[in-house]
């Protein structure tokens, strides 16, 4: 496992992740057929992702960031489909493949954990047993080494005491051991990529450290890339070092968390991040964005946050900009990106200042 | 607990100390009181354990808690799911009849539920907004029925009162003919604070208000509740797991911990110096953005958390 884990995946905020990425999204389109229309929640998304790297996906309630999520998994919930573009899984488009072959080479290169461990897990089975299924029945261990495999995967994860957690249904764990467990279950594959969907969102903040370190680690030491849906900023932070800002179904920035928070240059994210209470500086007034998000029911002309962007011009109502490079990773869909400081009022001032102190 | 509370014991007469300033400059006097408050919980346990006369298992959600929150003063509530921030504020609002201890309502003792005129002293905001509305009752005829259930205005002006509410909280006026469902989160949330604000009450016990919301939505319900605090005057419990948004909003905290209080004081005293060992870790465990927690404190906390 080591060999995976050389030079520049230990620095990856500083050093860029060369080679083949695991798992890229070229343009995906994601729909919902509804009685009353369809709704066109991904609109065109690509992004990449590499072993070893942490990647998030941040934006708020349908934004589209956890069915782009699932899209990559092959698990859409029905109706969803995906209607456009391409999933490339470690170097072979999965698009066009018979749905079991599919699963199959999704499964063996990404796995997934999702935010209520408590439904994810069979309430019949015994943990040990769920974290032993893959090793016994797909990887072909016999009955002993699927269960020692179990009971390593299990101290990978942090579970102390895995010869007696071994045999505890999900009911008896706390919220944080059960998310462990789905950790547990992740790994039992071999994964190169973790999929993560708001993983800690419903755990307490203590537990949700010890869950983030976890995930910290098995990146750090194993070489185990995650993709991070979330819609804490925070969490994004202290997590990934690459980060992809989702609205309207659109990525509208991306780039290296550090740079994103310190100098955004998409409105959105600008305001986004002044809307977030910092729990070390009191300021009695947050920033907050008027208006609310765009209906995906409709076709959108123009910037889809235009009509609740400060630094609104014309030309963002009837011409949808392009996500483009500013140089280096960082690309920001706005037409106004060049040019941060003379974007008015608490937008302006956040582009410049950033909350990076 | 490490005894370095300095709550325990010694009643309401030392948290009440002059030195407390709210952000508004003055504070009052009490407006609602708890004092060794404790709510126990007893489990049914199983067939066979009663079979064998085993006695239930008893959850102590709240053990021997005093607080005060004085006129004009947001006082922030912390701690993790189970610590009994939750149970403890709806005894204070009277939703539970207390295992022992007093609720006091502007230096009145509560017995059991609260009578009409208490109700209109404390009102409740829930988390889940939607929940806490009657699906098929328009947001006028939820309103109108507070309105006259207390007898709160003539008939006549049940109407224009209403307008003021909605207005008040910032929806649009055509809100009074809608139904809960036709509203996004934030503006449920809103629904429910016109809700409780119906009743013109001194004081708002705010349940998690913000918690299942989007953050920049988060940001928009804390504003108004700031502004509503601000301008009616209102004194505020306000009970979060959420550090930062306590911190925006709390004049003083108090930090639960497995049915007590062990920590309280000054917002930013509380958070700039903390004592006791569960705030430090609490505080170490916040995700904050561009920066990790200070490590020596983090891995302490994280070994300790573990356990």
């Amino acid at each position: 496992m080591s060999t995976l884990v050389d030079g520049p995946l230990r620095q990856p905020r500083s050093t860029p992740v060369t080679g083949t990425p695991l798992l890229e999204l070229h343009d995906v389109d994601v729909e919902i057929p509804l009685p009353h229309g369809r709704l066109h929640a991904v609109r065109g998304v690509s992004l990449t992702a590499y072993a070893g790297q942490a990647l998030g996906l941040v934006g708020e309630s349908g934004s589209g960031k956890s069915l782009t999520l699932r899209a990559a998994m092959d698990l859409l919930p029905s109706p969803a489909v995906i209607t456009g573009g391409s999933v490339v899984v470690a170097g072979t488009d999965v698009t066009g493949m018979r749905p079991a072959q599919r699963r199959e080479h999704i499964s063996s290169a990404m796995a997934m954990i999702f935010q209520d461990a408590l439904t994810a897990l069979n309430p019949t089975m015994r943990i040990g047993d769920q974290v032993a299924e893959v090793p016994r029945q797909r990887l072909g261990m016999s009955r002993s080494a699927a269960r020692a495999r179990a009971l390593d995967l299990l101290v990978q994860v942090g579970i102390r005491d895995p010869e007696q957690r071994y045999r505890a249904f999900p009911h008896e764990l706390s919220g944080g051991m059960r998310q462990r467990v789905c950790i547990a279950i992740a790994l039992s594959a071999e994964p190169g990529l973790i999929l993560a969907d708001e993983p800690t969102t419903a755990l307490d903040v203590t537990i949700q450290k010890q869950v983030l370190d976890v995930l910290g680690r098995l990146r750090r030491d194993d070489g185990v890339g995650l993709v991070l849906v979330t819609h804490d900023l925070a969490v994004v932070s202290s997590t990934c070092s690459e980060l992809d800002v989702m609205y309207g179904g659109r990525v509208v920035e991306e780039g290296l968390t550090e740079v994103l928070l310190s100098a955004p240059r998409h409105p959105y994210t600008a305001a986004l991040l002044r809307s977030v209470p910092d729990p070390d500086a009191p300021v009695h007034r947050l920033l907050t964005i008027p208006g609310a998000p765009p209906d995906l029911l409709q076709p959108i002309e123009g910037c889809a946050f235009a009509p609740r962007c400060p630094a609104v011009v014309d030309r963002c109502r009837t011409e949808r900009p392009p996500l483009a490079s500013l140089g280096g990773p960082h690309a920001s869909a706005c037409w106004r990106a060049h040019e941060p400081e003379r974007w008015p009022g608490a937008v302006g001032e956040a582009a410049l200042e950033g909350v990076l102190r | 607990m490490s005894g370095t509370s300095p709550s325990t014991g010694s009643g309401s007469v030392s948290i009440g100390s002059g030195s407390v300033s709210t952000a508004s400059g003055s504070v009052g006097e009490e407006v609602l009181a708890v004092e060794g408050l404790v709510q126990h919980f007893r489990g049914r346990g199983s067939a066979w354990g009663r079979l064998r006369g085993r006695p239930p298992k008893v959850v102590k959600a709240v053990d021997g808690v005093d607080l005060v929150l004085h006129r004009g003063e947001t006082l922030g509530l912390v701690g993790e799911s189970g610590c009994g921030k939750s149970t403890l504020s709806r005894c204070a609002a009277g939703l539970y009849t207390p295992t022992a201890g007093v609720v006091r309502y502007a230096r009145q003792p509560l017995h059991g539920a609260p009578d009409r005129a208490q109700r209109r002293l404390v009102q409740m905001v829930f988390q889940d907004p939607y929940s806490s509305l009657n699906p098929r009752m328009t947001v006028g005829q939820t309103l109108s029925e507070i309105l006259t259930y207390h007898r709160l205005v003539p008939r006549a002006q049940v109407r224009a009162r209403v307008g003021e509410l909605i207005d008040l909280v910032g929806l649009p006026t055509r809100a009074a003919d809608q139904l809960p469902r036709s509203f996004s989160g934030g503006q449920r949330q809103r629904i429910g604070i016109a809700r409780a604000l119906a009743l013109e009450p001194q004081v708002l016990i705010a349940d998690e208000p913000v918690s299942a919301l989007d953050v920049s939505v988060q940001a928009t319900i804390i504003n108004l509740l700031l502004d509503l605090k601000e301008t009616l005057g209102l004194s505020m419990l306000f009970v979060s797991h959420n550090m930062a948004v306590v911190r925006q909003i709390s004049d003083r905290i108090a930090v639960m911990h497995d049915g007590v209080v062990v920590e309280e004081g000054d917002t930013s005293e509380v958070f700039e110096h903390p004592h006791d060992d569960y705030t430090r870790l609490l505080l170490a465990s916040v995700p904050r953005i561009g920066g990790a927690p200070a490590p020596a404190t983090a891995g302490a906390a994280t070994e300790r958390g573990l356990r």
